[in-house]
């Protein structure tokens, strides 16, 4: 039976893409028709991972198959497959009856059916992508996948920064797929066989020449698109140029494919990794969180600083994953264990809580009509569901105790920290490190997510939309309300989540059964208990206790609560005068500025000579990336081409006779050999 | 671990409300030493109770603007404080609500605490109030890496980052004193003075917009609100000191319930609190406030005392 | 005897596509292919005949109604539409071109023989034979200026490889055949259409004029 969920679930999409086709003209039709198949596709493939990891037994099966041409496209769904499935439906399917609704005021209605097909495109070729079994199936599965965003991205191509955003998207993506196709077939000449079982099972790279050119090429590949820094610079442009739905499932479950991949190679699938490798990981991790949470303090757009958290989240997921290959390439698996499920949990929780936050934006974008948090306020008298909704995601993210953030964030503090009690010198030194870093970053994104939530929801309007707005529909709300229960769920019961990551990590290769860490009900604790353990559920009580006792201050105290106006010191408080975005920022960011580098110009313009009439005070962070490392790259080469322009002199009489030289010179020097 | 829940929680409420009753008295003591200090008399000892009981028979005005998140924000913090009190090892060597978590659920409270808090000041429109969460949430920033160095130190040289089975290990071990952990203990009780509001980061009895910092937070509370608030300070401000006393001085912490160990124990405790509470007092009577932007510096200090005491304690 | 009959049919091949470069009437061009198609057609039946294999003759056949037949009535129609029927003075003249395409003939036989023979034991002058024509080819399309002239060496390319392929694998799957063939169809067709579009923009058919297109 769990042979046909696969094929049935990617059925569900493919009727989905023809109903859109079809119900073209309609697009309330549409819309529903194609949103239910995916929802179909999506509660199919959590089935299908959930029985997986329920049972620990891999699900193969064939999609197609032409044995005259010797060309089969098979699928396996191991263990950790399941759960990127698993991790991708809990996303996917609040999101898509989020589409729904969303589509039917944020878009024209011709585009609706586009939309329709590239939704059910993309989750098709992303499911195939974390359950295919070779070569073959994975980079087509990749490559359609690349394109259905790109094509999401660019929904709204009559815009022009929409159309670059979906442009860099497809040019930093081709740049990573290209170093997979070498990376895969490198791997493959050795071995002869495209299948992942034969390729990606240790042994065939364990002996290689080229290993450490395979784990560059792959984790290049595979870090464009989970956004590692440097390779990030498509992200904070195309995310927040999707529609909202689409960003929302971006965020939250696109950035897994490139972790799936990366946890595929770290994990074993070269053999055992090297110490650097895993050094590295850790490094590019915390580089991520420590950029992707400076950046997004400075940003003022909303859709853009969630992007920028996307960046910092996959950063600690990377965090976990390269303490797990420390661990490993020390042979101790039971550390690698510990930091590849603290990844895994993240990478769950982040889809659970970026979508909340993602579905949230949308409903506030959609209903004043701009993400700039400079316009918006005052939206939690308003909007209040959506408030308390985005309140609890902003509480999730931040990494605070009770929700799923914290339980993640707590693993791969243990990962890091148990890698202290290694031998070896360098790793004492820079895991500890990376604790600390860690605990930078959490604090940095809790302030991050204040500015955010406060900016938008909290004081006064700070422009008519915004005072104008109204709250979303059910259909809106619904998903976000899910996705919140999602949160407070995952991190009450952090204990039954290890439970399945253990038996996870156990089928990786390189690994055996665990009792690396355990959970129960009550909570989860890594292999020494003594050393820590955590039980969301013990402290409820205390929380409820301080709870009471502040309610009950209320009973003795006065029972009249008068309203007044705010004192503004004797004069008017209004929009105008109340604390900007960037001003909250601010100290961060005068504290960071030898990252930030921060442009300031004052110009001020004088009307009478005495007495200037107008300021002007423009500050600016430049992105750096883009200036001193892209910049450059890409005028070198298209200086470089320029200067080949010489030979394409128009004449199809030239390329012809290029061809015939190549040719006789070839003939000749090649046929003489035998 | 008792399985038992009800003696658990019994003794979770009773450390709790014990918490709950000493820390104005802390306050009060670090007032009339202060002025002590300055060669004034200074306010009663218990006049913070006073306060207290006055506070929370005024009515609470709130503001036009604000709206539930205003409200909940005084709560949310009261409860974080009182939550990680539960998580410490007073007297006895066992934190109450120690199966709940360690040094990482502590310090994960306390951030619950503050984003609540930070969050409901910029709810009322007020500009004070904006800046005051702005500021505090960059000192919280800023200390935690040092918060969590100091206490990852003395966590991995015990073995573990639970808290009551630290303070039982090294009773164990008997206390030997490493300069590693003379070092940790300088970072934490920096980061005790910046959690705390207290000189040189910031002043708790000013309330020039210039130089506020905690106060502008909570600058819009009255009433009940307001009272729930100073007490949550003051119980967060005795909740650090009984941390720093436990981690790194455990002399004389009861590990049996034999009624003479619990009264040295709790004795001991006292005088350590004490004398906690007369070297704030020093450092605070002996130094100004620093400009805003010098607290990063301070904090760099604390880091680097932090990263130096694991780097001694381990190498 | 088999043999034998197989390599004169590849040098008539070879021979005609020698009298294509050698002169410029578009018509005798045309004619010159379907006779060369004809040709390989026989060489097909031959290896039919020598191997047992019947789906050659099916090849065969097929060869000859679309290459033979359609192919140069197609274009024979579409000369008549321009209404051009000379080549003009190409970018190197016919002596030169004639010793060239003897130089290439020699690069070809060459390579031909550092291969081994075809595996069906068909003679290595055949392979020989091929290459240079497919080299001759590509030069046609160098240097001569008439998109027609152009489509005719594209097709003779094609034959080339087509003898290959008999010889070194006695025939291709019929599939593979079937598709080859429809695809040389559809690209006449192309092309015819190409035709007419550049000589109703350029009046004529020289496509060096293309060069005017570009930006």
């Amino acid at each position: 039976m769990s042979q046909s969920l696969l094929p049935l679930g990617l059925a569900f999409h493919a009727t989905g893409v023809a109903l859109a086709l079809v119900l073209r003209r309609q697009p309330a039709a549409c819309r529903w028709a194609a949103f239910l198949a995916s929802l179909g596709g999506s509660l199919v493939s959590f089935v299908l991972g959930a029985s997986v990891l329920a049972s620990g037994r891999s699900v193969r099966g064939v999609l197609f198959a032409n044995p005259a041409a010797g060309m089969s496209v098979g699928y396996a769904v191991d263990p950790l497959s399941a759960w990127f499935l698993v991790t991708f439906a809990v996303l996917a399917a609040p999101v898509a009856v989020y589409s729904v609704g969303y589509l039917a005021h944020a878009m024209p209605p011709g585009r609706t059916a586009f939309v329709g097909v590239a939704w059910n495109v993309l989750l098709m070729s992303v499911e195939t992508v974390f359950a295919a079994d070779g070569v073959l199936a994975f980079l087509v599965a990749w490559e359609l996948m690349t394109l259905a965003t790109a094509a999401l991205v660019a929904t709204d191509h009559e815009s022009r920064p929409s159309r670059r955003s979906a442009f860099l998207y497809l040019a930093m993506s081709h740049l990573g797929t290209g170093c997979l196709v070498a990376a895969f077939f490198l791997l493959a000449s050795g071995s002869g066989s495209l299948a992942f079982a034969d390729l990606l099972g240790g042994a065939t790279a364990a002996s290689s020449p080229w290993r450490d050119v395979l784990f560059v090429l792959f984790l290049v590949g595979f870090g464009v698109k989970a956004g590692v820094v440097p390779l990030h610079v498509w992200l904070p442009e195309a995310h927040p140029a999707a529609p909202s739905n689409v960003s929302a499932l971006m965020s939250g479950g696109l950035i897994n494919a490139g972790l799936y991949g990366l946890v595929r190679v770290g994990a074993g699938g070269l053999g055992r990794p090297d110490p650097g490798w895993g050094m590295g990981v850790l490094l590019l991790g915390s580089v991520s969180a420590i950029l992707g949470v400076l950046y997004a303090l400075s940003e003022n757009d909303l859709k853009r600083l969630l992007a920028f958290s996307t960046i910092e989240n996959g950063g600690i997921a990377l965090m976990g994953f390269g303490a797990g290959m420390i661990g490993l390439a020390a042979g101790r698996p039971e550390l690698g264990a510990l930091g590849f499920a603290a990844g895994l949990y993240h990478v769950l929780n982040h889809a659970a809580f970026k979508g909340l936050l993602f579905l949230g934006a949308g409903g506030v974008v959609a209903a004043t009509g701009t993400r700039k948090l400079e316009e918006l306020g005052g939206l939690a008298h308003r909007m209040p569901r959506t408030a308390g909704l985005f309140l609890l995601g902003s509480a999730a993210i931040a990494g605070l105790p009770l929700l799923n953030g914290f339980a993640s964030e707590w693993l791969v503090f243990q990962a890091l920290l148990r890698g202290f009690f290694s031998a070896e010198r360098l790793t004492r030194i820079v895991l500890p490190l990376g604790g600390a870093l860690l605990a930078l970053t959490s604090a940095l994104a809790a302030a991050c997510f204040v500015k955010a939530f406060a900016m938008t929801f909290l004081a006064r309007p700070r422009s008519r939309a915004a005072s104008e707005a109204t709250e979303s529909k059910a259909l809106l709300l619904a998903p976000q309300a899910f996705l919140a229960a999602a949160c407070v769920g995952l991190g009450l019961f952090p204990g039954l989540v290890v439970r399945v990551l253990a038996g996870v990590a156990a089928s990786l290769p390189g690994f055996g059964p665990q009792d690396a860490f355990s959970g129960g009900l009550a909570g989860m604790t890594i292999g020494i208990p003594a050393f820590d353990h955590l039980s969301p559920l013990v402290i409820v009580p205390a929380v409820l206790f301080g709870l009471g006792l502040a309610a009950a201050s209320g009973l003795v105290s006065a029972r009249a609560r008068r309203r007044a106006p705010a004192w503004g010191c004797g004069g008017e408080l209004s929009a105008e005068t109340e604390y900007t975005a960037t001003a909250f920022a601010k100290p961060l960011v005068m504290v960071f500025r030898g990252i930030y580098r921060p442009t300031r110009e004052v110009s001020r313009f004088e009307s009478v000579r005495y007495f200037t009439s107008e300021v002007r005070y423009r500050s600016q962070i430049d992105a750096p990336f883009e200036l001193h490392v892209y910049g450059p790259a890409t005028r070198a080469v298209l200086a470089a081409a320029g200067q080949l322009r010489v030979i394409q002199a128009g004449s199809l009489h030239a390329y012809l006779a290029y061809v015939l030289v190549l040719g006789v010179i070839l003939l000749w020097w090649l046929g003489g050999l035998p | 671990m008792t399985t038992n829940p009800l003696p658990v929680a019994l003794f979770a409420v009773a450390q709790a409300t014990g918490f709950l009753l000493l820390a104005p008295l802390l306050r009060g003591l670090i007032k009339k030493m202060k002025a002590a200090f300055q060669l004034r008399q200074g306010p009663r000892l218990l006049q913070p109770y006073s306060d207290l009981a006055k506070l929370l028979g005024k009515e609470p005005v709130r503001s036009t603007t604000a709206s539930w998140v205003f409200v909940a924000g005084p709560r949310v913090y009261f409860a974080s404080a009182i939550a990680a009190t539960t998580l410490l090892p007073t007297i006895f060597a066992a934190a109450p609500l120690e199966a709940a978590g360690g040094i990482l659920l502590l310090v994960g409270l306390l951030a619950l605490g503050r984003f609540a808090l930070a969050t409901a000041a910029l709810d009322t429109g007020s500009p004070f109030g904006g800046m005051g969460a702005s500021r505090e949430m960059t000192v919280g920033a800023l200390a935690e890496p040092a918060l969590m160095l100091a206490l990852f130190t003395a966590g991995l040289s015990a073995g573990s980052l639970n808290l009551g089975e630290l303070v039982r290990r090294t009773a164990e071990r008997g206390t030997s004193i490493h300069p590693g952990e003379i070092l940790a203990a300088a970072a934490l009780f920096i980061v005790l003075l910046a959690e705390a509001g207290r000189v040189p980061v910031d002043n708790p009895a000013t309330h020039l917009e210039l130089t506020m910092i905690h106060e502008a937070m909570v600058l819009e509370y009255s009433g009940a609100d307001l009272a729930l608030v100073e007490w949550a300070s003051a119980v967060k401000e005795l909740a650090f000191m009984t941390l720093l006393a436990g981690l790194f001085f455990p002399i004389g912490v009861a590990t049996s319930l034999a009624p003479e160990a619990l009264a040295i124990s709790a004795l001991a405790l006292l005088a350590k609190v004490f004398a906690l509470a007369l070297m704030v007092v020093l450092v605070e009577s002996t130094n100004a406030k620093l400009r805003f932007f010098r607290v990063p510096e301070l904090m760099a200090v604390a880091l680097g005392l932090g990263f130096l005491a694991l780097a001694m304690r381990f190498f | 005897m088999i043999q034998d009959l197989v390599i004169l049919c590849a040098a008539g091949m070879l021979v005609s596509v020698y009298l294509m470069v050698g002169q410029k009437s578009l018509v005798v061009a045309i004619r010159l292919y379907g006779v060369q198609s004809l040709l390989l057609g026989a060489v097909g039946i031959a290896m039919g005949l020598a191997e047992h294999r019947p789906h050659l003759y099916v090849t065969a056949a097929l060869t000859i109604a679309l290459k033979a037949v359609v192919i140069p009535w197609f274009l024979l129609r579409v000369i008549d539409r321009v209404g051009i029927r000379r080549e003009i003075e190409p970018f190197v003249n016919v002596p030169a071109s004639l010793l060239l395409c003897l130089g290439l003939t020699v690069v070809g036989y060459r390579v031909s023989l550092g291969m081994a023979g075809g595996s069906q034991g068909v003679p290595h002058q055949v392979v020989g034979v091929a290459l240079s024509m497919v080299l001759m080819g590509l030069f046609l399309m160098v240097t001569r200026r008439k998109a027609l002239t152009q489509i005719l060496a594209l097709l003779t390319i094609e034959n080339a490889v087509f003898l290959v392929a008999l010889g070194a694998t006695a025939g291709m799957p019929l599939v593979v055949e079937l598709g080859i063939s429809f695809d040389v169809i559809l690209a006449v067709m192309v092309l015819g259409v190409l035709v007419n579009r550049i000589v109703d923009r350029f009046e004529s058919m020289d496509t060096s004029r293309l060069s005017n297109l570009r930006g």
